[in-house]
């Protein structure tokens, strides 16, 4: 099987009646059922309705209707969005005896009012707290580029479906670096928005002070639509790459970087003028208060449950949840003075830039049966340590955009792209100049994996 | 690890749980231990921190 076209060019293909909707759609449905034995990054085919979206679109091209520039083009949904008449489980048993949805998530609604037509629930880390995509009842999410390493979480299932070519595009979440994380060590391109911009009705919900929902996709152009249509209006203009200034985020962030990422990294350092070093205070703190307000939240969000139903949890999830829900009063409002305090320094950071550059991942993805990475010359767990350069920017509630590095000759290998909030035209412009210079793009799979 | 997650304190973590009207399994204990420590170690980073009065809680967080 080949892999499917781009967004952009599947539905201006449906459009001109070069194909149609329920071909595309019937096309995707089997190539999961025969490629994604591997990979296991789908949960739930969406099969009979998904059709039945693909006829209607049909028929309204039929008609002369126009059905929208995503017209007929097949997407997966992290399995925490709501699509209607589908149950959520965010990827627990938990929640499975719960009652279908009878809405979509507004932002899987403004895809289909598009055009685009849900296919698939996707794997996820149980309630979107992890970074492995290790999934107690749904199974490990492998990734594409190579089976026996980890995809990345929590939204692994979204960026290894895309990294196949499965899908042209996926919708995930980020907390603490649940769409970047994956993103980066599959190799595709994702995007956290600005906190609060982009509307989370109808997904189930992680840690509500961090949470942003946001898109996965194999090209930039595909990102940007997908990402503009959940938004639900166009971005502004790009700004010309000559006029942003791009700074190099130091300290924390240069330590622990894998030679061939860091290497990768001066490459675009050099290419964007040289990226002036910048320093952002207390680092740590700001991990650590990301990490304190998502265990605190979580551990609330679901102490209901957890009284009730401890048992059905994945272990490792609901002894962390556990210990959230223990963490004292004083600590957790510590945690959001704080980030009071770092919002001050985040803003005065970028009064002298427009984009900050910075790693996304140590490096590349770690092996299943050794899940694990090096900081500070420790071995730590990968599920609870890979957003070591995530965590501390989610924080900050700032738009991130995360770049899959070309040309680096191994495994995937990703890069973050910071703005300052509501600026995502800027990481658009300055991806758009790597793309076209060749130091950022989807990484193609090995010939073996396709 | 800085604690040995003797009887003391399961019997600490137990209590704390008492209070939010939750029962950890006993099963559950050692792993909620592990974790809470981890989570210890954050906390006293944060609140190490000295933070001027003035400065609120972000509870509603614009970026």
């Amino acid at each position: 099987m080949t892999e499917i076209p781009s967004a952009m060019r599947l539905a201006a293909d449906i459009r001109a009646g070069r194909t149609t909707a329920v071909i595309a759609v019937t096309a995707v449905i089997a190539d999961i059922e025969v490629r994604d034995t591997r990979i296991n990054s789908v949960t739930r085919i969406f099969g009979p309705a998904a059709v039945a979206a693909a006829e209607k679109i049909d028929r309204q091209i039929a008609a002369g209707d126009d059905p929208g520039p995503l017209a007929g083009v097949p997407f997966g949904v992290k399995d925490l969005f709501d699509v209607v008449d589908e149950v959520t489980t965010a990827g627990s048993v938990v929640l499975r005896e719960s009652r279908p949805a009878t809405h979509d998530a507004t932002v899987v609604a403004r895809l289909r009012a598009a055009g685009a037509i849900p296919v698939a629930s996707l794997n996820m880390d149980e309630f979107a707290y992890g970074f492995a995509t290790d999934n107690a009842h749904h199974g490990i999410t492998r990734n594409p580029h190579d089976l026996a390493r980890l995809a990345g979480g929590s939204s692994g299932g979204s960026a290894a479906a895309v990294a196949a070519g499965l899908m042209p595009f996926a919708l995930g979440s980020d907390t603490n670096g649940s769409i970047r994380v994956p993103a980066s060590l599959c190799g595709v391109w994702g995007l956290k928005p600005t906190f609060g911009t982009v509307p989370r009705e109808g997904a189930y919900p992680f840690a509500a002070s961090l949470d942003v929902v946001g898109p996965f996709a194999g090209t930039l152009e595909d990102l940007r639509l997908v990402y503009e249509t959940m938004y639900g209006a166009a971005m502004p203009d790009l700004p010309p790459v000559g006029t942003l200034r791009v700074g190099r985020l130091g300290g924390w962030f240069a330590n622990n970087v894998s030679e061939p990422l860091a290497r990768a990294i001066d490459a675009v350092a050099a290419h964007l003028g040289g990226a002036e070093t910048v320093q952002l205070p207390e680092v740590a703190r700001a991990r650590a208060a990301s990490f304190l307000i998502t265990a605190a939240e979580g551990g609330n969000l679901h102490l209901p449950r957890l009284r009730r139903h401890a048992s059905q949890y994945d272990p490792a999830t609901r002894d962390r949840l556990f210990a959230g829900a223990l963490l004292p009063a004083t600590t957790v409002i510590q945690a959001h003075r704080f980030r009071s305090w770092f919002r001050t320094q985040i803003h005065a950071a970028f009064r002298n830039v427009d984009v900050l550059i910075a790693p996304a991942t140590v490096g590349e993805a770690p092996r299943i049966d050794q899940p694990t990475i090096v900081v500070d010359g420790q071995n730590v767990s990968a599920r609870a340590n890979l957003g070591l350069y995530t965590q501390p920017l989610s924080l900050a509630g700032v738009p991130i955009l995360s770049a899959p590095l070309a040309g680096t000759g191994g495994l995937p290998l990703g890069l973050q792209l910071v703005a300052a909030p509501g600026r995502e035209a800027a990481l658009f412009a300055i991806a758009a100049e790597l793309e076209r210079a060749g130091l950022a793009g989807r990484v193609p799979l090995p010939a073996k994996g396709r | 690890m800085s604690e040995t997650h003797d009887d003391p304190a399961r019997a600490f973590v137990t209590a704390l749980a008492r209070d939010i009207g939750v029962t950890i399994p006993e099963s559950c204990l050692p792993g909620v231990l592990v974790n809470r420590d981890l989570l210890r170690q954050y906390a006293d980073l944060v609140n190490g921190f000295a933070l001027p009065d003035t400065c609120e809680p972000a509870f509603d967080y614009q970026p």
